[in-house]
């Protein structure tokens, strides 16, 4: 049984690790945005590290407002997680 | 007179028009609803109707958590050995802990009232013109004084819009102070300089014993 502890630190684990990919992708959006339309400017570099971190810090949100909401999908039994029927392989054992 | 017969003809063959065409239309539509009555007028037994979930055979379904984000399982290895130092700190040094905690305790209430109280912004602006009309005040003295006209402005509104907080602050500064007083007055340091320490013996200074250098006569 997990400890409320471990699933509140789960959690935050999980905002740190989300909002450092959307930081990072709003950063490079705005390097990309910053060469190629606006002069090597460095305010779009800013505002993409800005949406980036507004972004993780409403999913941040949502995610502790929700506290039972979990991360992942139903799928029916026999399949995997890509759709595929699982199969459990049983090797052959050799006659003596 | 002759004139307007014509005009009369054509409103009232269009007139007659229009009545056909409305006329067909009902028939039509008559016409189909006869044959959707046809349809539905087999007689169906209301639990077979397909009408309850529980007439679809379930689908065997499984929970499949998602895969920790990038970099999710270094963070956690990061938080675990945070949370192991900091609890081996506390236990060492119990005001670490109780700091942490009233901090927390603090951050929590300050947290509940922002969502919760409607007025906190309206008095956050004032605050903030208290502070602004401060630093406009003192923008003629030095930086010492700009810095304490605002310190004054900010303060002053925000104790018209937290005046029983005020009274708590103003009430617990004094008790602070006169603890703060009062053991001064206990320590040592006072008591050097105070009238009393005449009455007080000196301690004598203890006897060094000097052992003799000199070569022997």
């Amino acid at each position: 049984m997990t400890r409320s502890e471990d699933e509140v630190g789960q959690k935050i684990d999980r905002c740190f690790a989300d909002s450092l990919l959307k930081v990072t992708g709003g950063v490079a959006i705005g390097i990309v945005a910053s060469v190629a339309f606006f002069k090597s400017r460095s305010w779009p570099i800013w505002f993409g590290s800005g949406v980036g971190l507004g972004t993780g810090w409403s999913n941040c949100r949502h995610d502790f407002a929700s506290p039972y909401v979990l991360h992942g999908k139903k799928i029916p039994a026999g399949q995997d997680s890509n759709g595929k029927p699982t199969y459990n392989i049983i090797p052959e054992q050799q006659k003596q | 007179m002759t004139q307007d017969k014509p005009m009369v003809e054509t409103i009232s063959n269009a007139g007659n028009q229009v009545t056909n065409a409305l006329g067909q239309f009902w028939q039509l539509l008559t016409s189909n609803q006869s044959k959707r009555a046809g349809i539905e007028s087999k007689p169906v037994r209301i639990d077979q109707l397909p009408l309850y979930a529980e007439d679809n055979a379930p689908i065997a379904q499984k929970f499949v958590p998602e895969e920790p984000l990038p970099l999710q399982r270094e963070f956690a290895t990061v938080r675990i050995a945070c949370q192991e130092e900091y609890s081996r700190v506390a236990e060492r040094f119990k005001v670490v802990d109780c700091a942490m905690s009233q901090t927390k305790k603090a951050a929590t209430r300050c947290n509940e009232y922002l969502t919760e109280e409607w007025t906190a912004l309206p008095k956050a602006a004032a605050i903030t013109v208290g502070g602004m009309a401060g630093f406009v005040l003192g923008l003629k003295r030095g930086p010492v004084g700009r810095l304490l006209t605002t310190t004054v402005g900010l303060a002053t509104m925000a104790a018209f819009c937290y005046p029983i907080e005020a009274v708590d602050v103003a009430k617990t500064g004094r008790a602070h102070a006169e603890q703060t007083w009062y053991s001064f007055q206990e320590c040592e340091f006072s008591r050097a300089f105070s009238p009393t320490i005449h009455s007080i013996p000196a301690p004598t200074p203890t006897t060094i014993a000097k052992t003799n250098l000199s070569p022997p006569k």
